[in-house]
């Protein structure tokens, strides 16, 4: 059977957020609990990423040791995480303008 | 727009030697030289005697560490002079930084002046290479080694001194892989080879082609830690998701990214790619091709820079193209 669309993110975001520890130099856990929320461990910080409830705003959700943050896309989940976990970064204060769809 | 040429190269490596010299030809007369140097009294500028309709302007200071809003303040008077007649009508601008220099927070500063609608575009990385002692300057300056990586032309300058030693051709090649090779003796090289243009969608199509030519995922790793690899993915990415991809990389490398080169197959507009080129977190706006280039209709990226992970950039890809597919689905 194939992998449904749904699956398909469940299925990577665990790998990519793994992937994002490493890349920061933080090292840490990611278990996936059978509701879908992802749990993430390190030294310091307890990690809970959900997605959001239909009909809101944003689409995850973020909780970092208590303190909720809310993402719009997984680019913003990883800011809201490493935010949350890494005092040091400082995410790119320049926004990149959507490519428009249309050439030019 | 006005293409921007950016030549780099260690301290003594022949810069202004090589701009002397192609100063002189008519190929690149209408030119606004901008020379960095390095120490409070310069000298380098009364070196280059600019040909008739160019001219050089001075800046001191390392342009990478203090100076770099002074670049840009530089090259925004120059467009403005340029535009109320009080300068000649320079067609391209040539910077010329100073051999300590990091190249990376200057092609940052271009790339945020084109940023701005100042219809300046990154044209060409040229960096210079002593024949006589580059090599030991690769093994002991880490900002010589940004320097070649960055590069679109190496030139190997002195080679009248001392051909392009095959030790020295493959440390170069080590670190850039894409980069055309050209010797050079007393500065003298063909000026078309240097400054053919790759600003517009022709240029940026044969640009990409060989940038993009090495394989996928390759990865060359050196001492001094910078990374270049190249992704290729066969499936088409949406904009959406190409515009996610971009944020991230400027939010987790940052800095890092000393540059970032690529085709891509936008899902919207299959028969059109887009070439995208950023520089630490700043990215041009996507160049639209006409047409694919050649066969090979896959998305092409390739990276050059610090602390980067080939993994990490998969698995983002591909986490956001599902991401991307699930909100359609929804809509």
């Amino acid at each position: 059977m194939s992998e449904s669309r749904g699956d398909a993110l469940a299925n990577a975001l665990p790998a990519l957020v793994e992937e994002s520890l490493v890349l920061w130099g933080r090292s840490g856990t990611v278990h996936r609990e059978s509701t879908g929320t992802i749990v993430v461990r390190t030294v310091e910080h307890h990690v809970r990423i959900d997605r959001a409830e239909a009909g809101v705003p944003f689409r995850w959700l973020v909780v970092v040791d208590g303190r909720r943050r809310v993402a719009g896309s997984v680019t913003g989940l990883l800011r809201a995480l490493r935010l949350g976990i890494d005092a040091d970064f400082q995410p790119s204060r320049v926004r990149i303008a959507p490519i428009d769809a249309r050439p030019s | 727009m006005i293409p921007v040429t950016v030549l780099t190269g260690f301290l003594g490596s022949g810069k202004t030697t090589l701009l002397a010299h192609l100063l002189k030809s008519p190929t690149l007369a209408r030119t606004a030289v901008i020379i960095n140097e390095f120490g409070e009294i310069g000298v380098d500028h009364d070196l280059v005697e600019a040909g008739e309709e160019s001219f050089v302007q001075l800046e001191t200071g390392c342009l990478c560490c203090s100076i770099r809003g002074d670049l840009e303040a530089t090259m925004a008077d120059l467009l403005a002079r340029r535009a109320a007649g009080t300068v000649p009508p320079f067609e391209r601008f040539v910077i010329e930084t100073s051999g300590l220099a990091d190249p990376a927070p200057i092609l940052n500063a271009v790339m945020s002046e084109a940023a701005r609608g100042s219809g300046l575009a990154l044209a060409n990385i040229v960096t210079t290479v002593d024949a006589v002692t580059g090599l030991a300057t690769l093994a002991r300056e880490p900002q010589s080694v940004r320097q070649v990586a960055v590069a679109d032309r190496l030139v190997v300058t002195k080679s009248d001194i001392a051909g392009l030693s095959s030790e020295l051709r493959g440390r170069v090649t080590a670190i850039n892989p894409r980069a055309e090779v050209i010797q050079a003796s007393h500065g003298d090289v063909d000026p078309a080879r240097l400054f053919a243009e790759t600003v517009g969608a022709d240029a940026a199509a044969r640009e990409n082609e060989a940038w993009t030519a090495i394989g996928s995922s390759h990865v060359h790793a050196h001492g001094d830690e910078i990374q270049c690899f190249a992704i290729r993915r066969d499936r088409p990415i949406s904009a959406v998701a190409v515009t996610l991809l971009l944020e991230a990389l400027a939010d987790h490398f940052g800095s890092g990214l000393l540059r970032l080169k690529g085709i891509v197959a936008i899902a919207e507009h299959l028969e059109r790619p887009a070439v995208i080129h950023g520089v630490q977190h700043v990215f041009h706006a996507p160049v639209w091709l006409d047409r694919w280039p050649g066969d090979d209709h896959s998305t092409r990226l390739v990276l050059i820079g610090r602390g980067l992970s080939v993994t990490w950039v998969q698995r983002l890809i591909t986490a956001l193209e599902a991401e991307i597919a699930e909100i359609s689905v929804g809509e």
